[in-house]
């Protein structure tokens, strides 16, 4: 069963900062196009439900805003323009007092046509004092996406500018502020409480998005770097978390073929793929340093699963040396015992098989692969399944039993399977021999890589862009999804 | 607010560039006095009374509310014209008056008609300047500085910059409790500055300030969510 989501908007540890008791600053910063404004809005959407909001940009207006995050329309309460007068917004506005040019509080009481300004007109700096003013005791989020153009407009330091604001909004009424910097520049971080990083960064070639959590007073960071994507027009982090399994939630409910491509058992992959896999082709996963077992193991499982579930055999050898009662064990919430032992054959050593070995284990001598997996004697243990098979290989198991030339022995199967119009698909890492052999071969070759804790799945054959993986609840197929690092 | 800067019972001499605003400055503060129920006597040298009026509306103000109430126009300057017909009733709040000693009179009897504090604006001394010998100004500034500190209230005297000697001027710096000065910057923005006060501390630094469109919206808005 699956507990919770490794995907989600602004990381734990954020969200934490902002709730803990107290006003607090973040200083939000990074390159352009790197996702700030997004970010900011993320903050305001995941704290909505616990403080009020306020949100002021310089560089986007109003509607071309909410035209480009059109989720922010719905929780969209007012716009704050009235400005508060009177003895207790003097009493707390000495740093604007100060950023005015005035030493005591002179502001204008104008009702009427005209009126008299003394000291600078702070417009919208005086708006964020309102707003926060009008709230308390309530607390306030107040994002400024940029202070630094903020600071410009008016003629004022950044530095000046958000020393204020800390000293008034932030100690002063305890609100919680954001603070966007244009500039990637670190000269402003020690003016807050805390600093992110939005970084644009690279994977053998493909744009992924890292957010750094540089500092966060008085908070534990947890997850120092965190992968991110845009899609939808909204921030959604990815967690390092992978104790959780991830097979199915109870019965397995199969996803049909799709046309001639047979379904790989998880939705998303078979959408990334136009469909799934091509009958009698050769498939290679590849797995980089630290992917976790149990990510592996999705893959696996839901490939076995959604064959055994639409009738069809199933020759798998596992990875890591996992026992056929292992993997049949770990299949049996999604597979009824009997469907497993009738349409999947788990290789195994004849020497070191147990006596009460069941019949899912197919005895093998171990000395060649030609000649334990010829095509003629799976077909002959798969008697009571439909084709296509699938032939699931874990090099790593393969390479222990047959040696590093194990893919030199497995010519003929791979012919059978093209020349049957069945499926291969071998699992290896980075230290299996085979690689370059079966990347030769291979008519669709997927990556997986650990990447500062996120696990990404991306497509060499097809060219595909990165994906993360996390979980989530399907209707149909395993409990994964994969989420595009746009 | 300038006025909370204001001692209750003080003489205030207000300095400013030509073309700075005073007129504008004055009947900002009298609004500003006003609006906190207070009496204001405002005695019109350099403008018609009905001028003072208008741009006291244009602040905002409701004058026909205060007029003759709390609200009290010493119209100087008709005389000055020469104009001798249409001249109100000391009822209607515009009190037409022919000499420097009229001013100290009425002032005195609104004063006791009020039974309140009282806050005037001479706007302007230069212009009485034109018409009296100066050791006769000077001497009605102190006179009429003196009063007011001890029996009326607070005076706020205008003078323009740049018209009067030196020593004219440090002397009546010399009588007034206070100097507030409003000048242009090298480019033209509108600064001011409390030169000193006695009994308080100032500081050199000027400020600026604007007369501005009341109400005037922000350039960006604020975006709320709750």
């Amino acid at each position: 069963m699956l507990s919770q989501s490794s995907a989600a908007g602004i990381p734990q540890e954020v969200h934490s900062f902002f709730t803990n008791p107290g006003g607090h600053s973040l200083i939000l910063r990074g390159m352009a196009g790197a996702g700030k404004t997004t970010f900011a809005l993320q903050i305001i959407e995941d704290l909505v439900a616990v403080e009020s909001s306020f949100y002021f940009s310089t560089r986007v207006s109003d509607e071309s805003l909410l035209l480009q995050f059109p989720w922010l329309r719905d929780k969209l309460a007012s716009e704050v323009t009235s400005r508060i007068d009177g003895q207790k917004a003097e009493d707390t506005r000495q740093g604007l007092s100060a950023l005015k040019g005035i030493n005591t509080a002179l502001r204008p009481s104008g009702k009427g046509l005209v009126s008299v300004s003394i000291g600078k007109d702070l417009g919208e700096i005086e708006d964020m004092y309102t707003a926060v003013e009008k709230r308390a005791p309530e607390r306030t989020l107040v994002v400024v996406d940029s202070v630094d153009a903020l600071a410009e407009r008016y003629g004022l330091a950044c530095i000046k500018l958000i020393n204020t604001l800390q000293k008034d909004l932030v100690e002063g009424f305890g609100a919680n502020m954001v603070y966007v910097l244009e500039s990637p520049e670190q000269m402003l971080d020690y003016l807050g409480d805390g600093v992110i990083r939005l970084a644009l960064d690279e994977h053998q070639g493909r744009r992924t998005r890292v957010i750094e959590i540089l500092k966060l007073r008085g908070c534990e960071i947890r997850q120092p770097k965190y992968l991110y994507t845009l899609k939808g027009g909204r921030i959604q982090s990815f967690e390092y978390r992978w104790e959780r399994a991830a097979g199915s939630n109870g019965q397995w409910r199969h996803i049909p073929d799709s046309g001639e491509m047979l379904s790989t058992g998880i939705k998303d992959l078979d959408q990334l793929l136009g469909g799934g896999l091509g009958r009698g082709s050769i498939v290679l996963i590849e797995m980089g340093r630290g992917v976790p077992t149990p990510v592996a193991n999705i893959f696996e499982d839901a490939l076995v699963a959604n064959f055994v579930s639409l009738s069809r055999g199933v020759i798998w050898m596992p990875l890591r040396k996992a026992s056929a009662e292992g993997v049949r064990s770990r299949l049996a919430d999604a597979l009824p015992k009997d469907r497993f032992d009738r349409q999947v054959r788990v290789p195994e050593l004849a020497s070191a098989m147990d006596i009460t070995g069941g019949q899912f284990v197919l005895p093998v001598e171990g000395s060649s692969a030609a000649a334990d997996l010829k095509w003629q004697n799976i077909s002959y243990h798969l008697q009571g399944a439909e084709q296509p098979y699938l032939t699931l290989i874990g090099f790593d198991s393969a390479e222990s039993v047959y040696g590093a030339q194990v893919m030199d022995q497995l010519t003929d199967l791979l012919a059978a399977v093209k020349r049957n119009r069945s499926l291969f698909v071998g699992i290896t890492s980075q230290s299996n021999a085979s690689i370059e052999r079966l990347k030769d071969l291979a008519t669709t070759h997927l990556k997986l890589d650990r990447v500062g804790g996120t696990v990404l799945l991306y497509g060499e054959e097809p060219y595909t862009e990165c994906y993360a993986i996390t979980f989530r609840e399907n209707d149909q197929g395993g409990q994964i999804a994969l989420t595009p690092i746009v | 607010m300038l006025h909370a800067t204001l001692p209750d019972q003080c003489s205030m001499l207000m300095i400013g560039s030509p073309g700075i605003g005073l007129l504008e400055f004055n009947v900002y503060l009298a609004k500003d006095y006003l609006e906190r129920g207070e009496a204001v006597v405002f005695v019109a040298v350099d403008c018609g009374a009905r001028d003072v009026l208008n741009l006291m509306e244009s602040f905002g103000l409701a004058t026909s509310e205060v007029l003759g109430k709390r609200l009290f126009l010493l119209d100087y300057h008709s005389t000055l014209l020469g104009y001798t017909d249409e001249r109100p009733g000391k009822g209607s709040g515009i009190i037409p008056i022919s000499d420097l000693e009229g001013i100290m009179f009425n002032i005195a009897a609104i004063a006791n008609d009020t039974g309140k504090r009282i806050r005037i604006f001479l706007y302007t001394l230069s212009t009485l300047f034109l018409y009296n010998q100066p050791n006769v100004v000077l001497k009605f500034f102190q006179i009429s500085s003196s009063r007011v500190r001890s029996e009326f209230g607070s005076i706020i005297v205008s003078l323009h910059d740049g018209v009067h000697d030196e020593r004219t001027v440090n002397h009546l710096m010399a009588i007034a409790d206070g100097v507030v000065e409003l000048k242009f910057d090298d480019e033209l923005n509108k600064m001011m500055r409390i030169r000193h006060m006695r009994g308080y501390p100032s500081t050199p630094q000027w400020i600026p300030f604007d007369i501005v469109n009341a109400g005037k919206s922000s350039k960006t808005k604020l975006l709320e969510w709750r």
